[in-house]
């Protein structure tokens, strides 16, 4: 049927989508636009909720360990000024790897 | 008690040798009698746990896997590799569907081990029990009985599809009944990690934030100190649990909703016993088909996030954020045991357009009663929904916009 794009999420949510929400301040310019996009939004959120493919076992807090001996070496290099973005550059601490499932 | 291997003198004792823990010393296969009134019905009473005798009621506890194989151990005293018997290679030549003589009438039973360890004489009715490990991964070193019932679990699917009607597909309503819920014993190791871990990488600390510019250029600037960032420790990860079917390891949402049953995890494995046929009775089980070297790198691989997401409660300064960029992980020891863990799963089969399929579980922790389900969607109603939204959505943004300009 000529509506089924919308239940194909894959196309559904533009880089810029979550772009918005995760780094700018949102000053209430970009509202409107982000209004043009309830449909999909719609379509996705249901999808999800319905269909779960977002969930699985979240190995890397679920599963007991314990740190021992821990050693840190923290040694200053330098002081940055006039940075634009609000989080580090290419941060990848809280990354998740062994991951099998594919969302979409 | 700790008993290794009997063909242990006859292997040299090279260092990457795995140690094998008998798991099955004394298990026996065919009938397995009440131990009071000889009946061969016995079965997992959900409520207590114990195995109880279907004829005159008398309850067996079984042994505390970790405490019967002597596994209780520090993890940090861990070295090299050390598996359970019932987490051994699984030789291709092995049967998986075996043939016993039924020692109380003497005719032919047959055991197909993919689905259960147990079946029943034809002709004089007893249960007959697979216990002993062969190398087709039949019979895990332990297993986690339900405690979940069958009603409670019927209630947790109730109440999950409830709340997920509206965009449901037709048939899914239709079909929908709750008390076809199976209760499933599938597959999986449960793996003991002791390992080293070196991280190196940068961080940075915000130190000032302020506003620059006016009008349309006005936007927020950031200072920070950048630091070179190095974690060095030793982890113990107890019970890291992964599926050890190939068919349940695949989770590629597409084609399967494998996920589904992988977000109910994590089981309290610590208290699963020595393994027994008799838990499953009125229960399925999957048989293991994955190998200790098969699964090496995913537990490996999950073992890095782990010790990735340890290490953030050390980085508490870096509000920045952290780049790591070498993640050094030795293993020092591990520890393989093969269980059984116990799942209520609720199944639909929906038939796509294009010859295709999907099918579509809502599943139960057999413990913990933690519930998550994949429901078809009823693609007309859910596109109408968006459209809806859609309308909304533009009204609104346009209105916004009037009374902006
Ligand atoms: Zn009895
Ligand atoms: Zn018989």
């Amino acid at each position: 049927m000529m509506l089924e794009f919308l239940l194909d999420p894959a196309s559904l949510v533009p880089p810029v989508f979550t772009e918005y929400y995760s780094d700018e301040d949102d000053d209430g310019s970009i509202l409107p636009l982000l209004l043009l996009l309830s449909g999909p939004a719609f379509a996705v959120f249901v999808y999800l909720r319905y269909r779960n493919t977002d969930k699985r076992h979240r190995h890397e807090v679920e599963t007991h360990a314990t740190l021992h001996d821990v050693r840190a070496v923290d040694t200053k290099v330098r002081s940055l000024s006039n940075l634009s973005n609000s989080r580090m550059k290419g941060a990848n601490h809280t990354e998740v790897r062994a991951n099998r499932r594919s969302i979409f | 008690m700790t008993q290794l291997a009997a063909g242990d003198d006859a292997v040299p004792a090279t260092s990457d040798a795995p140690k094998v823990v008998q798991t099955d010393l004394g298990a026996k296969d065919g009938l397995t009698k009440c131990q009071r009134c000889g009946s061969t019905e016995i079965a997992l009473n959900v409520a207590t746990g114990m195995l109880r005798c279907a004829f005159c009621r008398h309850e067996q506890s079984s042994e505390n896997a970790h405490e019967a194989f002597d596994l209780r151990g520090d993890i940090g005293d861990l070295a090299g590799l050390v598996v359970g018997s019932g987490s051994s290679d699984i030789s291709e030549s092995t049967e998986v569907v075996l043939t016993f003589k039924c020692s109380a009438c003497g005719a032919e039973v047959v055991v197909d081990t993919a689905h259960s360890t147990q079946a029943r004489c034809h002709w004089c009715r007893n249960t007959l029990s697979v216990n002993a490990q062969m190398p087709n991964g039949a019979v895990p070193d332990m297993i986690l009985p339900f405690s979940v019932t069958k009603e409670e679990a019927m209630r947790h699917i109730d109440e999950f599809v409830k709340k997920r009607t509206f965009f449901a597909h037709p048939a899914f309503k239709r079909e929908f009944n709750a008390s076809n819920v199976m209760g499933v014993y599938l597959p999986y190791m449960v793996v003991d990690v002791n390992a080293h871990a070196l991280l190196t990488g940068q961080g940075e600390h915000e130190t000032a934030r302020r506003t620059t510019g006016e009008g349309k250029d006005e936007r927020t600037v950031y200072d920070a100190d950048l630091f070179d960032v190095e974690r060095e420790f030793d982890i113990h990860i107890d019970d890291l649990t992964i599926e050890s079917s190939s068919e349940r390891l695949d989770q590629r949402t597409g084609h399967n909703t494998n996920n589904i049953i992988n977000s109910i995890m994590p089981f309290d494995v610590e208290n699963a016993v020595r393994y027994d046929s008799n838990f499953l009775s009125d229960f399925t089980s999957e048989r293991r088909d994955s190998n200790v070297e098969q699964l090496g790198p995913a537990v490996l691989e999950q073992a890095k996030d782990i010790a990735r997401h340890r290490a953030i409660d050390t980085l508490a300064h870096y509000d920045r954020g952290v780049r790591w960029d070498n993640e050094d992980i030795e293993i020092k020891g591990q520890r393989w045991l093969a269980a059984y863990l116990p799942v209520w799963l609720y199944s639909h089969y929906e038939q796509k357009g294009g010859g295709r399929s999907l099918l579509h579980y809502v599943a139960v922790n057999g413990r913990t009663g933690e519930t998550m389900g994949s429901v078809p969607l009823h693609k007309g109603r859910v596109a109408l929904g968006a459209v809806v939204a859609q309308v909304i959505g533009t009204a609104a943004s346009i209105g916004l916009m009037v009374t902006m300009s």
